[in-house]
């Protein structure tokens, strides 16, 4: 048993990596002192603060088939999260967790993933993504559908464009609401892409992060694609104070997102109240 | 249980109480509340319970997780040791129920919270059972007895008079009844009838279900155009426990706090960049009586309310959880 659940370890932050042009969302890549790491599942998340400002809860966005260090990409949302920003290479952050239940990586073996996201909504999939590629002969065919608004705004470019495309049976889709003179890709809202690319449900589980509105039609689309409601998880993002199931703050109905979540299937939202 | 006479039995408690904090109801102008004294006590005739419950002193409305200091770019962190042992004394059944609920809570894996936990097992609670009802207690409407012993680790039961019957509940408890001088008995105790029985319209089991079926139901605009969104409820319920944690800097150095919170206060789950999912004061106030009646049932398998009736007594607008149920058809609806 942890001594005292809401004191965090003190990491070193190794490099901090503007993911945009606006510089919005910056991957913060940190190292925890040896006795201090610990082992999570892809789509879990991590406590970060610093010290005389605050914490708040990011998701892994590294694999844990990579665990000498952990990677957190964070948008500038608030105060802790620009905190968080100005971090440089050396300076200390603090790392409690890791929370929540993460992606069922032992049910998915096998099946063929279809990755939907928008935006920031990439980090938690990444973790599995990467984890997916890491051990790429126990799961089926990959394909990943991301979305930003102007080809600005999608991170991690270099694994969109470059080393994610490279590995055997993954196909990455990428669309933009809005295009710029260089963009010779697709333009549209990442819902209608995905219905026009129709990927079939057969032997595929769909997951799916990013703004809640792009969510809402993203389970639409998918259900219009046949997908039944056990086939499609989604992970949840609420505020969060203790991640540890505790100060009552990020529950749906009597689900605790910090502990329960943030991963649920679309089987397990329907039972829950739409209060998220 | 042991008879014995109250002088005696204060003499006893203290002695076994010797080298740890008291907290016993104390009257500050017209309020009862926990605070700490030198010893037990013997409550006026016309005492029935604080205003303020003894939670905080096991659950302190703000309290330091953590002191961390900078020194050349570095942080160091040291974990606070937020506890003393302590004997919380004259504690009602309503509030040692309630205390069980905390226990069964804060003790929940996979995180048990493991300040809240060792600060209990320095605590003895001595309760106290109900002789008299106050004006709007309801124990027993929410299946808690106003003479069962709960989380309490030695039980007092008033008889006639000057005596007094003590049971022990734990190992503390019992070693300390091994050290008083008493008859051993079987006394015959009346408990209090609680003031009020809340017509409830189901049984406690298919309470949760009855709520979550009324989940959009008006009854809770109604209750929120009344709600000053003050916390007040939260702050006095035995069973609140929700905590926000925030830093206190002092230039260098400083602490990380945790503190009392409250569902129904705003920005309670507001988010940075503005997503709320409970914007008004309707969802906040449904949120409270829902984790109470609904959430935690389903969670814990408890109802989350022991019926002490400080909401009823101190909600200036009259929201509570007897209200609640009535405007949301409790009337036969």
């Amino acid at each position: 048993m942890n001594p005292a659940p809401l004191v965090p370890a003190v990491g070193e932050v190794v490099e901090v990596r503007p993911e945009t042009a606006s510089g919005d969302i910056k991957t913060l890549r940190v190292r925890l002192p040896e006795e201090d790491r610990f082992s999570f599942r892809p789509g879990q998340c991590a406590m970060l603060s610093v010290f005389g400002v605050g914490e708040c809860m990011i998701s892994i966005s590294s694999p844990p088939t990579r665990p000498e260090e952990l990677e957190f990409s964070v948008k500038r949302v608030g105060r802790v999260t620009a905190a968080l920003h100005e971090l440089e290479p050396g300076e200390c952050i603090g790392i409690r967790g890791p929370y929540g239940n993460g992606f069922p990586v032992e049910e998915l073996r096998g099946k063929g993933l279809l990755v939907v996201a928008g935006g920031i909504g990439l980090a938690p999939l990444r973790s599995l993504v990467n984890y997916v590629v890491d051990r790429r002969e126990e799961y089926g065919p990959m394909r990943i559908v991301y979305g930003a608004r102007t080809p600005q705004d999608l991170c991690f470019k270099e694994e969109i464009f470059r080393s994610w495309p490279g590995v055997p049976q993954v196909e990455v889709h990428l669309t933009v609401d809005q295009g710029d003179e260089e963009w010779t890709g697709p333009v549209g809202l990442v819902p209608s892409f995905l219905e026009e690319l129709a990927p079939s449900p057969e032997g595929v589980v769909a997951l799916t992060c990013g703004p809640p509105i792009m969510i809402k039609f993203v389970l639409e689309a998918l259900q219009n694609l046949g997908f039944d409601d056990h086939q499609v998880l989604t992970t949840l993002e609420l505020k969060m104070q203790c991640g540890i199931g505790k100060c009552g703050r990020c529950n749906i109905g009597s689900r605790y997102v910090c502990v329960d979540g943030p991963v649920f299937s679309l089987k397990e939202l329907r039972q829950m109240p739409a209060e998220y | 249980m042991k008879l014995v006479r109250g002088s005696d039995m204060l003499r006893w408690l203290r002695r076994c109480g010797e080298g740890r904090r008291w907290v016993v109801p104390a009257k500050e102008d017209r309020h009862w509340l926990f605070a700490e004294r030198d010893g037990p006590v013997v409550f006026p005739p016309d005492y029935r319970n604080a205003t303020v419950g003894p939670k905080g002193w096991l659950l302190p409305r703000s309290e330091p997780i953590l002191y961390y200091r900078w020194t050349g770019g570095r942080v160091s962190v040291t974990p606070a040791q937020g506890w003393r042992p302590q004997v919380i004394y004259g504690v009602r059944p309503c509030d040692l129920k309630a205390i069980a609920l905390l226990d069964s809570i804060m003790a929940s894996e996979p995180w048990p919270e493991t300040q809240y936990l060792t600060r209990r097992a320095h605590t003895v609670l001595v309760g106290m059972a109900c002789t008299a009802a106050s004006s709007c207690c309801f124990c027993t409407s929410m299946g808690v007895h106003p003479a069962e012993s709960y989380a309490a680790d030695l039980m007092i039961y008033p008889l006639q008079g000057e005596e007094y019957g003590v049971a022990a509940f734990s190992e503390v408890g019992r070693e300390w009844l091994a050290q008083l001088e008493g008859e051993e008995a079987d006394a015959a105790f009346s408990p209090a009838v609680p003031a009020l029985s809340l017509p409830m319209p189901t049984s406690l089991e298919d309470l949760p279900g009855w709520l979550e079926r009324r989940f959009d139901d008006p009854g809770w605009q109604r209750l929120a155009w009344r709600c000053l969104s003050c916390g007040l409820c939260a702050y006095l319920c035995p069973t609140c426990y929700c905590y926000g944690i925030s830093d206190v800097d002092r230039g260098g150095a400083g602490r990380r706090v945790r503190w009392w919170d409250a569902c129904t206060l705003p920005d309670f789950s507001r988010m940075a960049g503005g997503h709320d999912p409970r914007p008004t004061t309707t969802e906040r106030v449904r949120q409270r009586i829902m984790h109470k009646l609904a959430y935690h049932p389903a969670r814990q398998g408890e109802i989350l309310c022991t019926g002490c009736g400080r909401c009823i007594e101190y909600c200036p607008m009259g929201i509570h959880l007897p209200a609640a149920l009535r405007l949301l058809g409790g009337d036969g609806r």
